[in-house]
């Protein structure tokens, strides 16, 4: 992967020559930094290569970025989940993909009304956005009101409504548009006769692209990544994500590893879903794969689509 | 417009701040939140009762919270910064990009990755040093293992928002600097750092309000649920967790949960109070 391009040596792209000392400073500068990229990456890596280990080698000799033998079985036992993991995966994508616009669509228009400032509620919406972060009923109050009172067990709706709105993101999306968007150009579409509705759509959102891109990534990333809210809400096979698959794995190994004396005849009930290492690492791949892959493409929006600007309004 | 988001911040995040009367409740499930009969301060015995437990999730939930605040907030200025001054810009981006995937893994996902490093006869640790050392046997490994897996995972990404700080100096700033005969380090003291000041500001100040929440995957899947380790992994919210799939007596819980939420607002009121007083530019209302 792109571990190796640290490696090679880059260009000084800059106009000034550097002095001795600078220079001394600039490479154990360097060099720090690059410790902390291996200590990141490197978890990544070993998974990476794990899940490609012989089982009997991992057994053996334990977890190692240098395994002695290769293998292919534990990505084909994934491959054999079939059916449920093909579920999950579908699960998983609608909910992120679902999740993802609605929540876009729904937090850009608060956005775009809070930063009105001839809007009468402005005020009162921004501050009404604000005390969630302040003060909120956790997870007990949640889930009871969730369950009980909205029916939501079951329901794929239970895992896109608690993240779809998000207080940051809208605060977020709004210092974009208070200070990246000319005002000038929203009130010419004003002057010239357009409402709100078509200043939004045909000015605001447009230019709003890089923010959208920055956020809806995160917020994709954090639908594709909850497995709290599957843990609560979904019990039904069909529907669950790709999260809880590791979940449920992790707690098969407990299982067999809390219950020594569990007879031979369960163990051979739970069938393939026996966890083994190089099978659960693989699994682990393919639920954050996709992640990997697509992020670069979104990187170049982060440090220009997420400043986050005064809070208040 | 706003009316999509009004409704959806209305029932998902304030209705279940009404819920939070049931703690001064005796909950059936059958009755409802709203519908069950109150019995005033009793499930607050229960804290009392439990008192041991009580105290040791407050604690390490606190604990924590500081602990992860002030050596997380450090080193994301710090990398922010060492970065900003990396003039191979090319290898400085490639490296960030690195860095900043770990954020994208779910704890799920993460304690796996956990256990290949310290797992006791196959962990990576273990047989790398020779050493024998079963983690998840003991409590007092877990501090550390729980911030460096924070470290891990949230410091690339942390870093990022400062760096968009950094991007917006006015380079004539440090021009004027350099004129005036200042090395790098007095840059950075006088320009960088005051600069940064503000964002730091805001975002502890946002942190504030969740003292009493945890990253629950973090608790809850790293540590594997493991009883054992309870005296120094478990937080209010990896019990309360815990709680909703074990329990039926959601007393103690709700109990809990309404000490968290109260406890939390306000820390951040004060916490608001503070800085006002310090510096009300700085203030988040």
């Amino acid at each position: 992967m792109t571990a190796m391009a640290t490696k090679k040596p880059m260009k000084v792209r800059t106009g000034k020559r550097m002095n001795g000392k600078q220079v001394v400073g600039q490479t154990i500068l360097t060099f720090l930094v690059l410790l902390f990229t291996v200590f990141c990456f490197a978890p990544v890596l070993l998974t990476f290569i794990s899940a490609f280990t012989d089982e009997m080698t991992i057994n053996q000799n334990g977890f190692s970025f240098w395994p002695a033998k290769w293998s292919m079985v534990g990505m084909n036992s994934v491959l054999r989940y079939g059916n449920k993991l093909f579920t999950s995966y579908g699960v998983t994508i609608f909910v992120t993909v679902f999740g993802t616009f609605f929540g876009l669509f729904v937090m850009s228009m608060y956005a775009y009304s809070i930063s009105r400032r001839d809007f009468k509620l402005s005020k009162f919406l921004s501050i009404f956005l604000l005390i969630p972060m302040l003060f909120n009923g956790g997870q007990l109050s949640g889930y009871m009101i969730f369950t009980r009172y909205y029916g939501l067990k079951n329901n794929l709706m239970a895992l896109v409504l608690p993240l779809c709105v998000s207080t940051m993101n809208v605060i977020i999306l709004r210092t974009y548009i208070a200070n990246s968007i000319p005002n000038e150009l929203m009130e010419a579409a004003k002057i010239d006769g357009a409402g709100d509705y078509r200043t939004f759509f045909q000015i605001t959102l447009p230019l709003l692209k890089p923010s959208l891109a920055a956020v809806g990534f995160m917020l994709a990333t954090t639908y594709w990544n909850d497995w709290q809210n599957a843990l609560l809400y979904i019990s039904d096979d069909t529907l669950k994500p790709l999260q809880l698959l590791l979940v449920n794995i992790q707690k098969n190994i407990s299982f067999l590893l809390n219950n020594t004396n569990v007879p031979a005849s369960v163990r051979a009930a739970m069938g393939g879903a026996i966890p083994q290492y190089s099978s659960t690492m693989a699994t682990v791949l393919v639920v954050i794969g996709p992640i990997m892959v697509v992020y670069p493409f979104f990187q170049k929006y982060f440090i220009k689509g997420l400043t986050v600007g005064s809070v208040k309004g | 417009m706003a009316l999509p988001g009004f409704l959806i911040l209305f029932f998902i995040m304030y209705v279940p701040m009404a819920g939070l009367v049931m703690a001064f409740k005796k909950f059936d499930y059958a009755l409802g939140i709203f519908g069950s009969p109150w019995n005033g301060l009793e499930n607050f015995q229960f804290l009392v009762q439990s008192w041991k437990t009580f105290v040791n999730m407050t604690k390490n939930t606190v604990l924590y919270y500081l602990l992860f605040t002030v050596v997380g907030t450090l080193l994301n200025v710090t990398l922010a910064v060492a970065i900003d001054q990396m003039r191979l810009k090319r290898a400085a981006k490639t490296m960030q990009t690195l860095m900043i995937i770990p954020v994208f893994i779910s704890y799920a996902a993460v304690q796996f990755i956990v256990y290949a490093f310290i797992a006791k006869d196959t962990g990576l640790i273990n047989n790398a040093f020779g050493l024998n050392v079963s983690f998840y046997s003991k409590a007092a490994y877990w501090p550390w293992i729980l911030l460096i897996t924070k470290i891990w995972k949230d410091t690339g990404y942390g870093s990022v928002l400062y760096m968009s700080v950094l991007a917006g100096i006015d380079t004539s700033l440090y021009e004027a600097a350099d004129i005036d005969g200042a090395n790098k380090w007095q840059q950075i003291r006088h320009i960088t750092i005051p600069s940064l000041i503000p964002m730091v500001t805001v975002m502890l100040l946002l942190s504030v309000g969740n003292v009493m929440r945890s990253d629950t995957g973090l608790f809850y899947q790293v540590t594997r649920n493991n009883g054992i380790l309870y005296s120094t992994t478990q937080v209010i919210d990896s019990y309360v967790l815990n709680q909703l799939f074990k329990s039926s007596n959601f007393g103690f819980p709700a109990a809990t949960s309404f000490f968290q939420s109260v406890v939390g607002l306000l820390l951040m009121l004060f916490a608001n109070w503070m800085v006002r007083k310090i510096e009300p530019e700085n203030a988040l209302f």
